[in-house]
């Protein structure tokens, strides 16, 4: 097993592909674009609502969002909404390799099929990474612009958000690029997908959760997306949940094994 | 460094309850061999190559590449297409080429080499999607000739080409031939597998019926076939003459069946003794495709209009 090698295969595969290099810059430009705006729009949605009492007090103290310590969370959280958007890349990359049948053509021409999983887990990761680098990037900029606080100490505090974030992204895409080996066709499994992780989930665990009683944290996407929970009770509420938690963040991982190991397992029973 | 290329043992296909692709197989291939897989549509052939390489899960029996078993890694040293050319539509050759390269750990291409080779150096850089089907199966020749394999293998290599597209490919194969390498093609065109195979095995509903060399396979026969301006003149001499078993009219070529004691030459002797004048006379030998059928023959249980009813 030679882990560059199977890195770079999937660079030299995808380089040129331009649907792929548009849906990452779009990718990328959500994300800075949504940072740079959302202050501009709650502070638009402030306007409208000044004589709601709850309301009224922000208008005055204005919403943290940028301070640092607070950032990452909320920058983390905002950014979350994202995810789909590489998730769709990593289904289009494997089943292309199906409707093209170039996986079958890689593994004649010497490649095992544990190599080209690890290709896709390569991209995978790299994606995660990428996007944990962009949002460090983003929050260090934006909140050198707006934090009133600026001292080392607090800019790294929380920063735990920023690897959490990494872990969301990852863990994210280990279930798209299992849901792409299983089904194998790219239309049909980005409308499963979406379906699964917009609606099927979502509101099974909602039934279960308010009409049960029963807990849902072990759910893949209920513990996904709870990795960075939402951050902004804490400016109304006294509900708060300003950190990255432990069990979150094994459920995912624990998910994350268990979709690349069925990948590896659909691929070596099947024949190609 | 052993000379069996590929040994396959007993190399077993179950689809399904009803379907067994291929049944109990035996085969070797020894190294310089072109190796011809003959046999009609579904009768095993792709399934088998499927199975040495990887892609298709065994029920049962073994195979060894180079004598070293079946590991992954051992299929970097063959170059192989399947069916159709397989390569990412929205990269150009020279891309394409550069993907394989990784599969195959080969650190530097020698890429313009290999695209003389297949005579796409000129269209390398448009993407593979706007190539024909000739250039997509030139440029999957040129990949599996990548990593300067031991074998090579193709799979209807000509399926769907036009004639000139065809004798390109049988060409280039013919030319990687003398570059010393082994090669197995997997046919139903008897006539390709004459042209280029040195070895040839026959498959019938995934059981291997005949395996062989070519030039025995191809014997001459007793047969002669004669043409003269006069037909008339020339079948009333030979009905005269001894030794001539059976006399057959063809459009062509009148063909005489003959006793072993007749040759062409002899027989020439004898008509210009008795001032016939032949424009053409030749002892035919039997083409693979009549010995095809007659094989095909011999191993047939159940004719083939019984089984439709």
């Amino acid at each position: 097993m030679n882990l560059r090698k199977t890195i770079e295969l999937e660079y030299y595969k995808f380089r040129h592909y331009k649907p792929f290099l548009v849906i990452l810059g779009l990718y990328v430009f959500c994300f800075v674009l949504s940072g740079f705006s959302i202050k501009s729009l709650l502070d638009w949605f402030l306007e409208k609502q000044k004589n709601d009492d709850i309301l009224k007090h922000f208008i005055e103290t204005g919403i943290p969002l940028f301070d640092f310590t607070d950032i990452w969370q909320n920058l983390g959280w905002l950014a979350t909404i994202f995810k789909w958007i590489p998730a769709f890349v990593v289904i289009i990359s494997v089943t292309l390799e199906y409707s093209q049948k170039t996986i079958k053509q890689n593994i004649i021409d010497g490649l095992s099929k544990r190599e080209f999983l690890f290709s896709k887990i390569g991209l995978v990761a790299t994606i995660s990474a990428a996007s944990a680098l962009l949002l460090f990037f983003l929050g260090l900029f934006l909140g050198l612009l707006y934090s009133p606080i600026k001292g080392l100490p607090y800019i790294f505090e929380n920063i735990e958000f920023v690897f959490a974030y990494g872990v969301e992204v990852f863990a994210f895409l280990c279930f798209a690029l299992f849901a792409a080996f299983w089904i194998q066709k790219s239309g049909v499994t980005i409308i499963l997908f979406l379906l699964y992780t917009a609606c099927i989930e979502p509101i099974t665990t909602a039934i279960i959760h308010w009409h049960y009683k029963w807990e849902v944290w072990y759910f893949p996407i209920e513990a996904i997306n709870l990795i960075i929970r939402v951050p902004f009770q804490k400016y109304a509420l006294e509900y708060v949940h300003d950190h990255v938690y432990w069990r979150d963040i094994v459920v995912s991982l624990g998910w994350a094994g268990i979709f690349l190991m069925l990948s590896y397992w659909l691929l070596k029973k099947r024949d190609l | 460094m052993s000379d069996t290329i590929l040994k396959i043992e007993q190399l077993t296909k179950r689809f399904s309850k009803r379907i067994l692709a291929v049944d109990e197989l035996d085969l070797e291939v020894t190294r310089g061999q072109v190796f011809g897989l003959l046999g009609p549509n579904g009768s095993g052939k792709t399934t088998t190559l499927g199975m040495i390489l990887g892609v298709v899960s065994k029920t049962k029996g073994s195979y060894s590449w180079f004598g070293k078993g079946d590991d992954y890694r051992l299929r970097k040293n063959i170059g192989a297409i399947l069916e159709q050319p397989n390569f990412y539509p929205f990269l150009s050759a020279r891309q394409n080429l550069m993907v394989h390269s990784r599969i195959k750990d080969v650190r530097k291409p020698d890429l313009d080499g290999l695209l003389r080779l297949v005579g796409l150096l000129d269209r390398s850089d448009d993407p593979f999607k706007t190539y024909s089907l000739g250039m997509k199966q030139r440029l999957a020749i040129a990949s599996a000739m990548m990593a300067d394999p031991e074998v090579l293998i193709f799979d209807e290599p000509t399926n769907g080409l036009d004639p000139l597209g065809i004798a390109e490919i049988r060409q280039l194969i013919l030319d990687i031939r003398d570059m010393d390498k082994t090669i197995v093609i997997a046919s139903h065109l008897l006539d390709e597998v004459q042209k280029v195979c040195s070895h040839f095995a026959v498959l019938r509903r995934g059981k291997k019926i005949y395996s062989g060399g070519v030039q025995e396979a191809l014997q001459a026969t007793n047969t002669i076939a004669i043409g003269s301006d006069n037909v008339d003149v020339l079948k009333n001499v030979l009905s005269g003459c001894q030794g001539i078993l059976h006399i057959e009219d063809r459009p062509d070529f009148i063909h005489v069946d003959v006793s072993n004691a007749w040759t062409a030459s002899a027989l020439n002797t004898y008509l210009v003794e008795h001032k016939v004048a032949v424009h053409f006379i030749q002892q035919k030998t039997s083409s693979l495709e009549e010995k095809f059928l007659e094989i095909l023959r011999e191993n047939e249980t159940v004719s083939p209009i019984a089984q439709l009813k």
